[in-house]
């Protein structure tokens, strides 16, 4: 089992941050190809660190 | 009089279709020159998608058609093989680069992704190609992958070592991602190989350049399921905001539209076409060392030509493309929509959908007025830096 993190540490992370869980899963959002997934890995600008003002809305798109 | 894609802020214009901002008091000849007049609508539209001035490149690298697993929810299943023998050959590539750069002298970055297939079965021959590109004078190329993660020997770790940030697939908790990824040979743990993987890097030093995506379908998309998942890739090491779950997206062998998707999101601001349709700016490489377009059909239609055909004609065969199969550029309602610079016809590219059945203008039309009231538009373009938005 991994152990980067306790369970207890990791659940204590997501009960922080479960707002932005549960906008990810009522915005539709759709994953990305590989293609873009790559391009938004790469491209340093991603939206997807959910700091970005339309998190949840982006369509996770190489567009960003 | 102006045209109207133009848009007035306190102490200038936009053309929203070109990005371009010019003060209050130009001149007929300087509002004429950045296609601001009526009637130049679409010498705007020409100008944004085939004018010369590029500042970047970006190359989707398919280095193999072999993948190791085969999963229901794939986007280019039909297009894996067992056994592909083919090689992209890494000097052609550079030199391709190095033309490319020469005719567009403007380039001053680029971005190279390895996908597929999976790319890491040719980690060796990537890590080569990574070397080789570097050389590349007066060019900042980030590297980048998507793997599922399966591979995690010696030359697979040095591979994502060379990259700058790469993307693991990871389908949420165990039974659901091993309910849609089945190994090849249908035996051993898919979810299980891929944990080990992440493992492994984040030890190495990695844990920065790791994204995790999973593509869940609605069934799957739950609270309790996503908790489970965020759970396992946090005690891996995986940082939170690298996680991104999202839901499975229509593929040619299963086609179904997501009318939510398309409401949800009509009325963001989309400033580039579809990647597509980014002209002599985005394209795929395969390993049968041609270029094209798109990588979801990379075929005879999206062929731009082969790594050693002249940039030119390249540009041409692009140029056609897209001319002949740009949705919103084929829709006469798009064509005279002065917020087509902030569509370019979203998804409805990738869907075979009209983008006028699909839109509503009013709304995003309102979104922009009221950037512009606020001297916003900018902001609403959010890619601004990457264009001609200059006040002088």
């Amino acid at each position: 089992m991994p152990s980067f993190m306790t369970e207890e540490e990791a659940i204590a992370v997501i009960e922080k941050n479960i707002d932005k869980i549960e906008a990810r899963m009522a915005s539709g959002t759709q994953a990305s190809s590989s293609q873009a997934n790559a391009n938004n890995a790469g491209g340093g600008t991603s939206p997807c660190d959910g700091t970005c003002d339309e998190f949840g809305l982006c369509c996770n798109c190489c567009v960003c | 009089m102006l045209n109207h894609f133009v848009f007035e802020e306190s102490d200038g214009l936009v053309n929203l279709t070109t990005k371009k901002f010019l003060p209050k008091g130009s001149t007929e000849e300087q509002l004429r020159e950045n296609f601001f007049l009526e009637g130049q609508e679409q010498d705007s539209v020409d100008h944004f998608l085939f004018g010369k001035k590029k500042t970047n490149f970006s190359i989707d690298i398919i280095p193999t058609w072999e993948c190791n697993l085969r999963c229901g929810h794939c986007f280019v299943l039909h297009e894996l093989l067992k056994n592909d023998k083919r090689e992209i050959d890494n000097d052609m590539l550079v030199g391709f680069v190095q033309r490319l750069v020469a005719e567009y002298p403007s380039i001053n970055n680029g971005t190279v992704q390895f996908i597929g297939g999976e790319p890491a079965l040719r980690a060796e021959k990537n890590v080569g190609l990574i070397r080789a590109m570097k050389q590349i004078p007066g060019l900042r190329i980030r590297f980048s992958a998507a793997s599922n993660g399966t591979l995690c020997d010696d030359k697979a770790v040095e591979f994502f070592s060379a990259l700058d940030s790469f993307i693991i697939s990871l389908d949420g908790p165990e039974y659901i991602h091993n309910l849609q990824r089945k190994s090849i040979t249908g035996d051993g743990n898919p979810f299980k190989t891929t944990i080990n993987t992440i493992e492994k890097l984040v030890a190495a030093g990695m844990r920065d350049k790791i994204t995790v995506q999973a593509s869940l379908n609605e069934e799957h998309m739950t609270k309790q399921n996503l908790v489970e998942f965020y759970k396992v890739l946090l005690m891996c090491g995986v940082r939170f905001e690298k996680i991104i779950p999202g839901f499975v997206c229509p593929t040619k062998h299963n086609p179904k539209l997501d009318a939510e998707f398309i409401e949800v999101h009509r009325v963001n601001a989309r400033n580039k076409p579809c990647c597509k349709y980014r002209h002599m700016v985005n394209f795929v490489v395969d390993n049968s060392n041609h270029v094209f377009c798109d990588y979801f059909e990379a075929n005879g239609k999206n062929l731009l030509g082969k790594l050693t055909d002249p940039i030119s004609k390249m540009a041409e065969n692009h140029e056609r493309i897209i001319r002949e199969s740009f949705s919103v550029l084929n829709d006469p309602k798009c064509k005279q929509c002065p917020v087509i610079g902030l569509c370019w016809g979203w998804c409805a590219n990738t869907k075979g959908l009209n983008p006028s059945d699909h839109c509503d203008q009013e709304l995003l039309l309102d979104k922009a007025r009221k950037n512009a009231e606020k001297d916003n538009l900018a902001n609403l373009m959010r890619d601004s830096r990457k264009h001609d938005l200059t006040k002088n």
